[in-house]
């Protein structure tokens, strides 16, 4: 494809679009990194097997584009469409991809601040990714409770904080 | 206080329309990033998971198994239990591959057929199976209906009922 259109430039967009590993060192340690358009991420290292994995497609590449730049800009990512559309799945392989555990919740509507708290918090602590499905089941007097809490992380992971009240 | 690893990340599904869900409320939307996801293109799905599992008609397979799988779900009536969806394709996708890897000989062609029949005709209702026979002659117009190789668990019944 790079080569039908004759691309060369490094920031192409057809090439900065893609997925992209590469490998840096400093003076102490050596990290995998993964980059794609303008974002950076370090690599989870975390064992996935030898599972199957997504055929990418045009769509699923938009999706990860789209999600690596929210992850990147400290939010969080909220794929919707249609049942069947492969949301879920599209989240697993990301996170496959970059290698970091992910956490699948069914919510529903008994989902309540207390189950809700201990999974943000056990997330937090292990940088783990979670994938909360049908999140709009959960009744809005939970959501808005939740709100604060996702606040209060994505603050500080902006912020840099090693530490904050939870 | 809790530790925060920088590495944490969110993310929510949802499929709006439903009946009994709420939307999100503004302060929670805005923390999240909304990615609108379409149809995925089966045709191309399908495509690149048969050519990993070994199919040399790739191309013209793909075809026929996604156009099947859209007019079954356009043409045949719309019991509950009936999913039509990716899911399902993804599942004989599957069966398509376990049969190719254990049946080295078998002509490709057949190998979809019997998948796409073993998999979908045993959830059919009555007048469907009709409808399905009829979509199976017109998209392989030249191949006869695969024999069953069901004959040791047809012989096991027929003995245990004798018996």
């Amino acid at each position: 494809m790079l080569i039908e259109k004759n691309i060369t430039n490094p920031n192409a967009f057809e090439w900065s679009q893609q997925l992209r590993f590469d490998h840096e060192d400093d003076s102490e340690h050596s990290f995998i990194k993964v980059f794609q358009t303008k974002t950076t991420f370090e690599y989870g290292c975390e064992y996935q097997g030898n599972n199957g994995r997504l055929v990418v497609t045009p769509l699923t590449d938009r999706c990860y584009m789209t999600l690596t730049s929210a992850l990147y800009q400290f939010l969080g990512g909220a794929p919707q469409g249609p049942a069947g559309t492969g949301k879920t799945e599209t989240v697993k392989d990301l996170a496959k991809n970059l290698a970091f555990f992910t956490v699948i919740e069914n919510c529903s509507a008994q989902a309540n601040i207390f189950s809700l708290g201990k999974l943000f918090t056990g997330l937090a602590l292990s940088g783990s990714w979670g994938c909360f499905d049908e999140f709009n089941r959960i009744s809005v007097d939970v959501l808005s409770v939740v709100a604060g809490m996702v606040k209060t992380l994505l603050d500080a992971i902006r912020k840099n904080e090693q530490t904050t009240a939870f | 206080m809790i530790k925060v690893n920088k590495n944490m990340g969110l993310f929510i599904t949802m499929n709006p329309g439903y009946a009994g869900r709420s939307a999100l409320p503004d302060n929670l939307a805005s923390l999240f990033r909304p990615v609108a996801m379409m149809k995925p293109n089966f045709e191309m799905i399908i495509k690149i998971t048969l050519i990993s599992s070994g199919f040399l008609e790739n191309e013209e397979l793909a075809k026929k198994v996604s156009v099947i799988y859209d007019l079954m779900l356009k043409q045949l009536s719309k019991a509950d239990h009936y999913d039509f969806g990716m899911r399902a394709i993804k599942s004989v996708l599957r069966a398509l591959a376990d049969i190719k890897r254990t049946n080295r000989e078998m002509k490709e062609v057949n190998i979809v057929i019997k998948a796409i029949r073993d998999m979908n005709l045993p959830k059919f209702i009555a007048d469907d199976v009709i409808l399905f026979d009829n979509m199976f002659i017109d998209l392989f117009p030249d191949c006869d209906e695969p024999e069953n190789d069901n004959d040791d668990l047809q012989i096991a019944i027929e003995n245990a009922m004798v018996a």
